[in-house]
């Protein structure tokens, strides 16, 4: 048996052997099940209210997505990062008797594998929700599926090569594409200053022939068009270029020589790549794969000892930072501010105030799985052997997020809270409230983890997290409605603090036990 | 045998090798010395196809990169790669299907008893640790069946009985007439395996020697007189 295959039989069969002796594998099934059946019914309903459910928006829908998959995979391919590639294909795949041209189609089978999940549910929401025939569904899937794949292996194997000859071509075409997307922005613009933004007129802008002539993605565009409404002069002219050019790439692809240039650009992708996953899967937001990060120099005094250290050491590592300590929650903040402000007017029915708490509320439930740099320290056993009480060590490890929170909350608060008139003291409530949240959340991540261990995954810890600190957040709105309602509308802010504070100090408590080793809890 | 000549890697503007030439006969053990960021793991990584390079590698007198050198090349890297959803005994079937080694299931468990892993042939890649994943890299390399075998700093993570197999293992392989190298700061582990070593500083060669020349003289003696450090 082939190698490869052999390796991929083995891989898939063990896996599943793994995930189905997990419970939880059978929840993420229903889970996922349930999540497909109702994201068709959903953009149904959606299609149907927009009065979008015909067969002309499907190929609107379809032009905008046929563009961004065929300029991205170019681009992508051409920086030689759109295949990836594991540590282990370096040692045991690259310097095996294998042909280079065959570890490339391997290692590109996950990103076929995606392109038929999205293919397949494009076909079924386009008979589903567009009305589309079976027939014609199951000749657009030849086309977004089987067409496109065989381009796209080809492609992969064109610029993989690493053919010297045609360096200058392929640099040519990324900038073109570049060109093609600015000029496409431009033309929008022009449509739009001209005729108004309407849905007519971005009909208009999609009806446009040339959209159906650009080389390869309009071709594309065109045998979609040919398939979904019908034969017109340029869709016609279109599809059969796009054939031709599948065709002519897959020869290309066929006839051309791949020695392997590409590990050494492949290996190291697969080294950052595998680098990033885990600094992912320990919480840090990663925006560039590869690129080393910079810091700025910074000094520190440290005042006190013990666990105090890790404080100071956090600090330190802050004042190194580009941005100090503000980061993805910071961003967040201005946006949720920028939202509140610009977007949404003072709120009439409930009063403002109240609206600001469920924003940031709102924000917090949505950033569950946000973790930021303390996380790490759990992960690092110089922390357990500190000679310090874990209170305290607890204590200093989190202190800084609850600094970060107090600056994040203000971000968010004092913008809003003077657009929409809020009276001072219910803003400074609502920063310390957010700043009780915060650190709510971050204790019951700490529970999740002690609790669970790897009983579940990064997912699974998160829907952990967002059910623990929703029913706590529930139970306390209603009670702080229930005496506003009964006693007095001011009673509400600190009704919700001083019951986020009693249950964020119990949570603390229990996760205390965390920082005195670092084995988990059974 | 293995044969290197002129080879030059440059990563941007930093010069890694430069114009390294050496070789190592059939049945002959060749060590790479050198201190850290000395150039060793480019040649190793150039030699076993994962870097573009100038210049040209050979094995059994037939360029590295063509499929029929490759068959009869093993490669063990400094840290292990393993793939996780595949157990130990799959990873020998995988480097047995993939070289077409004709190594025999009777073979392969001489092999796994030798570094001890014959009780955990159903492990996965990732419940192995770092000792044992470096002990089925070994097992897989060799599971090829080489005529050229490459170890970057192959004693790392290894219990000393693992230490003493391979040790032996590596004596096995010269005596079958397989090429041997290997790249390590380990001194004291190949004092007794070597038969010529190669001196790297500042991404050239700067002394070669077999052990005839040098008769008993330390290793670690001449290591410090050619790199101008102190024991």
């Amino acid at each position: 048996m082939d190698a490869l295959l052999y390796l991929t039989k083995r891989t898939f069969s063990n896996r599943l052997k793994k995930a189905l002796k997990k419970p939880v594998t059978y929840i993420y099934i229903v889970l996922g099940g349930a999540y497909l059946v109702l994201l068709l019914a959903g953009w149904g309903i959606l299609a149907r209210n927009g009065g979008i459910d015909s067969v002309k928006w499907l190929v609107y829908i379809l032009t905008v997505w046929v563009y961004l998959a065929i300029c991205s995979n170019f681009i992508l391919y051409a920086k030689l990062k759109g295949v990836i590639f594991k540590p282990s294909h370096q040692h045991f795949i690259f310097p095996a008797p294998i042909s280079p041209k065959k570890i490339l189609l391997y290692g590109a089978v996950k990103n076929f594998v995606i392109n038929l999940i999205m293919d397949v549910v494009i076909a079924l929401a386009g008979i589903t929700i567009f009305h589309l025939s079976v027939g014609k569904a199951a000749l657009l899937f030849f086309v977004l599926f089987v067409c496109e794949t065989v381009l796209e292996a080809s492609l992969i194997v064109f610029l993989y090569a690493k053919e010297k000859r045609f360096e200058p071509l392929v640099k040519i075409i990324c900038k073109s594409i570049y060109v093609l997307i600015g000029a496409i922005a431009v033309i929008i613009v022009l449509f739009i200053k001209k005729n108004g933004f309407s849905a007519a007129a971005a009909e208009d802008i999609f009806n446009l022939p040339a959209l159906q002539l650009v080389p390869v993605a309009g071709w594309c565009v065109a045998a979609v068009r040919l398939i979904v409404i019908g034969p017109a002069t340029v869709n016609i002219i279109g599809a059969a270029l796009f054939f031709l050019s599948c065709a002519g790439m897959l020869s290309v692809a066929l006839r051309m020589k791949c020695s392997g240039a590409y590990y050494e650009d492949a290996a190291k992708f697969a080294d950052d790549y595998a680098e990033m996953k885990s600094r992912s899967k320990k919480g840090e937001v990663v925006l560039s794969i590869g690129k080393k990060k910079k810091f700025k120099k910074a000094g520190m005094h440290y005042h006190g000892t013990g666990a105090k250290a890790i404080f100071y050491r956090q600090l330190l590592e802050y004042k190194k930072e580009k941005y100090f300590i503000f980061g993805a929650m910071t961003l967040y903040s201005i946006i949720g501010a920028g939202t509140c402000v610009f977007v949404i007017d003072t709120p009439e029915h409930i009063p403002p105030g109240l609206s600001l708490l469920g924003v940031m509320a709102y924000l917090i439930f949505l950033t569950t799985g946000y973790l930021g740099k303390w996380n790490k320290e759990l992960a690092n056993p110089y922390i357990f052997l500190i000679p310090d009480k874990p209170m305290r060590k607890l204590w200093y490890a989190t202190v800084m997020e609850h600094i970060k929170s107090l600056v994040d909350g203000i971000v968010l608060a004092v913008p809003v809270g003077i657009a929409w008139g809020i009276p001072a003291y219910q803003i400074v409530m609502c920063i310390l409230i957010y700043c009780v949240l915060q650190a709510n959340r971050l204790y019951i991540k700490i529970l999740g983890e002690s609790i669970l261990g790897s009983t579940l995954g990064n997912t699974g810890k998160s829907i952990f997290a967002m059910a623990v600190q929703g029913g706590i957040l529930g139970v306390g709105i209603g009670l702080a409605a229930l005496m506003g309602f009964l006693i007095n509308f001011n009673f509400v802010f600190p009704i919700i603090l001083i019951y986020s504070m009693i249950v964020t100090v119990l949570i603390a408590l229990l996760t205390v036990g965390r920082f005195e080793t670092m084995e988990q809890w059974d | 045998m293995l044969a290197i000549q002129n080879l030059s890697k440059s990563y941007s503007k930093v010069l890694a090798v430069d114009q390294v030439s050496f070789f190592v006969p059939d049945g002959r053990v060749g060590i790479l010395l050198g201190p850290n960021g000395a150039g060793k793991s480019t040649i190793i990584k150039s030699i076993a196809g994962l870097l573009r390079y100038n210049g040209e590698i050979q094995i059994q007198g037939i360029p590295a990169k063509s499929m029929d050198a490759k068959k009869c090349f093993a490669y063990v890297p400094e840290i292990p790669n393993m793939f996780e959803a595949l157990t130990v005994r799959e990873h020998i079937e995988y480097i047995r299907h993939a070289y077409d080694s004709g190594i025999t299931d009777d073979e392969i468990e001489e092999i796994l008893c030798r570094f001890e892993m014959e009780d955990k042939q159903d492990k996965l890649g990732n419940e192995l640790s770092k000792g044992m994943m470096q002990k089925v890299s070994i097992c897989c390399a060799l599971a090829i069946r080489p005529k050229v075998i490459l170890l970057d700093e192959p004693m790392v993570g290894l219990d000393p009985k693992a230490i003493k197999e391979l040790k032996e293992t590596v004596l096995e392989l010269k005596e079958e007439g397989v090429t041997v190298l290997i790249s390590t700061h380990m001194l004291e582990m190949v004092e007794d395996l070597w038969d010529i070593m190669f001196v790297m500083e500042k991404s050239r060669i700067i002394g070669s020697y077999t052990k005839e020349e040098v008769g008993g003289k330390d290793l670690d003696d001449l290591f410090f007189e050619l790199t101008g450090g102190n024991r």
